[in-house]
C-alpha cells in the first residue's frame, strides 16, 4: 500500500468516525433550533424551519436561569475551595520525599473509585439531621471533596514539571516553603493551574447524583433542573434541547480554552498530552 | 500543607465507611423512623438474596465488559489513524474532547431524543433509508445496548486521546528496527506498540473500568433502570433502595457490597500502575 493510498483511507476513516460522533451533538442543536411544531407534523428536524423562539423561550424561563446561577455560585466557590486544599498538599508531594508519600497518594487515588451513592447515602443523613439539605453549602461542600483527587493529581504533574534547582535556589535565598510555593512554584505553573480550576468547575457544573439527592428542592442545579423538565409530560422538545445546549454552551468554550490540561487531569497525571 | 487534604480525605473515605458499616447492620427506614435497632447480617441477607441483586450484578457486568471492549478497540484503531501526521487532525483531537467534557445529562437528553422509538433521530433516518426501525430503549433486548451505544460514544474520544498520548511519545528507534527486519505496518502494531502501550492501556482499563461501574446520569435520564428493571445496575438498584424505597440500612449494605466488587476487582491493576512510579 503506497502512502498516498495509506493517507487517504485514513482521512476517510477518521472523517466517517467524525461524522458519526459529532451528529448527535449537530441533531440537538438542530432540533434546538427548529420550530417546536416539528415534532407534531412529522417534519424531520434537517427540514424544519429555523428559528430562536426556543432559546428565547429558555432564557425567559426564570425557574432554569436560576438553576444556571445556582451551579455557577456551587462551581467558582468549590473551585476556589478545592484549589485552596489540593495546591499545597499536591506541591508537597511533588518536591519533597517523605515517609508515608505514597500511601497518602494511594489513598487519595482511592477516593476516584467510590460510587457516589456510597458517599451520598450517610451524608445525606448527617445533613438531614443539622438541616443542611437542600443549601448551597452542601452542594459546595460535596462538590469540592469530589474533585479534590482529580486537582491533586493534575497540580501533583504539573508541579513535577518545574526544575529541582528552581525550587532549591529560592530555598538557598532563605524562602520558606510557603514562600517559595506562592512567589516560585505557582508563577510557573500557571497554565496548569488555570486548567486544572476549569476542569474543576466542568466537574461541579455537570454532576447529578448529589446535586439532586442532597439538594433538588429549592438549590436546583442546572442538570436538576432539567431533569425536572421532562417529568412534564407535555413539554416540548425542541424547548428541552434549547435547555440542553445552553447547559452544555459554556462548558464547549471551557474545554477548547483547557482542551491541553484536559487528558492530563483526566488521567491523573499519568498522560501528559 | 497536608493537613487540610488528610482532613478531607478522611471525611470522604473513613467516615462513608463506618458510617455505611453502622446503617448496614441497623433497621434505617426513614419511612418507619420508631422502627430502629440492631439486625445483625440481616440486611446483607436481604439484599444478595432479593430477587433484583443478582440480575444487577449481571447488567453490570455485561454493560462494563462490553463497553470497555469496544471503547478499547474503536480507541485504538482511531489513536492509529491519527497517529502520523494528517492535514487537520487538530481540529479532530479538539472535537474529541466534547463528548466525554459536556455534561452528561444534557447528552443523556440528547440521546433519549435519539432513540425515541416515534420521531427520534435514529428511526428517521433508518426509515430514510428503507431500513426497518427498532424499539430501542423500549424494548427490553436492546435498552442495555442502546445505553451501551451511548457510554461508547461519549467516552471512546476520551480512550483515543490517551492512546495517541501514548503512540505519540513510543521510541522511534523500535519501529526502525522493526521495519529493517521486514516487519509491515500492522506486525510492528501487534508485536512493537502493543507491548509497549501496556502500562497505557492498563490506565485506560482501570479509570473506565471503574467509571462504567459508576455510571449513573446516562442510566437515569435514558432509561431510569427500565424497561421494567432491565437496565437496573447496581448503582440505581443502590439509589432506589435508598432514596425511593427508603430502607437506608439495606442500601448501606449493598454500598459496602458494591465497595467490595470495586476494591476486589480494581486493587491488581492499581497495584500494577502505582508500583512503577515508586520505583523511580
Amino acid at each position: 500500500m503506497s502512502p498516498a493510498t495509506g493517507r487517504l483511507l485514513r482521512t476517510v476513516f477518521l472523517t466517517l468516525f467524525c461524522i458519526v460522533w459529532v451528529a448527535p451533538l449537530f441533531y440537538t442543536l438542530r432540533v434546538a433550533l427548529a420550530d417546536p411544531i416539528y415534532a407534531q407534523s412529522g417534519t424531520p428536524p434537517l427540514l424544519a424551519a429555523i428559528t430562536f423562539e426556543n432559546f428565547a423561550g429558555v432564557f425567559a424561563n426564570a425557574e432554569f436561569m436560576g438553576a444556571l446561577l445556582n451551579s455557577l455560585i456551587i462551581g467558582v466557590a468549590s473551585t476556589i475551595l478545592v484549589l485552596i486544599i489540593a495546591v499545597p498538599a499536591a506541591f508537597v508531594c511533588a518536591t519533597f520525599e517523605f515517609r508515608g508519600r505514597a500511601n497518602l497518594e494511594a489513598w487519595i487515588l482511592s477516593t476516584r473509585m467510590l460510587p457516589a451513592f456510597v458517599v451520598v447515602l450517610p451524608y445525606f443523613i448527617l445533613f438531614r439531621s443539622v438541616q443542611l439539605l437542600d443549601t448551597m453549602l452542601v452542594l459546595i461542600i460535596m462538590h469540592t471533596v469530589i474533585s479534590l483527587a482529580l486537582a491533586f493529581f493534575m497540580l501533583r504533574s504539573f508541579f513535577a514539571d518545574i526544575p529541582k534547582e528552581t525550587l532549591e535556589a529560592a530555598n538557598l535565598e532563605g524562602a520558606g516553603h510557603l514562600t517559595t510555593l506562592l512567589r516560585v512554584a505557582l508563577p510557573q505553573v500557571r497554565g496548569g493551574l488555570i486548567a486544572t480550576a476549569i476542569l474543576v468547575f466542568i466537574f461541579s457544573w455537570n454532576e447529578l447524583a448529589f446535586s439532586f439527592t442532597l439538594a433538588g428542592g429549592a438549590v436546583k442545579t442546572g442538570p436538576v433542573a432539567i431533569l425536572g423538565f421532562i417529568a412534564f409530560q407535555n413539554v416540548q422538545v425542541a424547548g428541552l434541547m434549547a435547555a440542553a445546549n445552553l447547559l452544555i454552551a459554556p462548558i464547549a468554550i471551557l474545554l477548547i480554552v483547557a482542551q491541553k490540561g484536559l487528558i492530563r487531569g483526566l488521567s491523573f497525571g499519568a498522560v501528559r498530552a | 500543607m497536608l493537613a487540610p487534604m488528610v482532613v478531607v480525605l478522611a471525611a470522604l473515605t473513613i467516615y462513608p465507611f463506618l458510617a455505611n458499616l453502622w446503617y448496614s447492620i441497623r433497621a434505617v427506614d426513614l419511612t418507619q423512623p420508631f422502627k430502629q435497632g440492631f439486625v445483625g447480617l440481616r440486611n446483607f441477607t436481604s439484599v444478595v438474596t432479593g430477587s433484583g441483586f443478582l440480575h444487577s450484578l449481571t447488567v453490570t457486568i455485561v454493560f462494563v465488559v462490553v463497553a470497555l471492549a469496544l471503547q478499547l478497540v474503536i480507541g485504538f484503531l482511531v489513536a492509529l489513524a491519527l497517529w502520523r501526521p494528517l492535514r487537520g487532525s487538530r481540529i479532530f483531537t479538539t472535537l474529541l474532547i466534547l463528548p466525554f467534557g459536556l455534561t452528561p445529562v444534557a447528552l443523556a437528553l440528547a440521546w433519549r431524543l435519539l432513540f425515541n422509538p416515534s420521531g427520534g433521530g435514529i428511526n428517521v433516518l433508518l426509515a430514510h433509508f428503507g431500513l426497518p426501525t427498532l424499539d430501542w430503549t423500549a424494548s427490553d433486548a436492546l435498552a442495555l445496548p442502546s445505553l451501551i451505544i451511548v457510554d461508547t460514544w461519549q467516552w471512546t474520544p476520551f480512550v483515543v486521546l490517551i492512546l495517541l498520548a501514548g503512540l505519540m511519545a513510543l521510541p522511534k528507534e523500535a519501529f526502525e528496527a522493526a521495519a529493517v527486519e521486514g516487519a509491515g505496518f500492522w506486525r510492528s502494531v501487534f508485536y512493537v506498540a502493543l507491548p509497549l502501550l501496556r502500562p497505557l492501556i492498563l490506565v485506560v482499563v482501570l479509570f473506565r473500568g471503574i467509571d462504567l461501574f459508576r455510571t449513573f446520569d446516562t442510566f437515569w435520564v435514558i432509561t431510569a433502570g427500565g424497561p421494567g428493571n432491565a437496565t437496573e445496575t447496581l448503582n440505581v438498584l443502590l439509589y432506589r433502595t435508598a432514596f425511593q424505597n427508603l430502607n437506608f440500612g439495606r442500601a448501606a449494605a449493598l454500598a459496602l457490597i458494591m465497595l467490595v466488587i470495586v476494591l476486589v476487582v480494581s486493587q491488581p491493576i492499581t497495584k500494577r500502575i502505582v508500583s512503577p512510579r515508586e520505583r523511580r
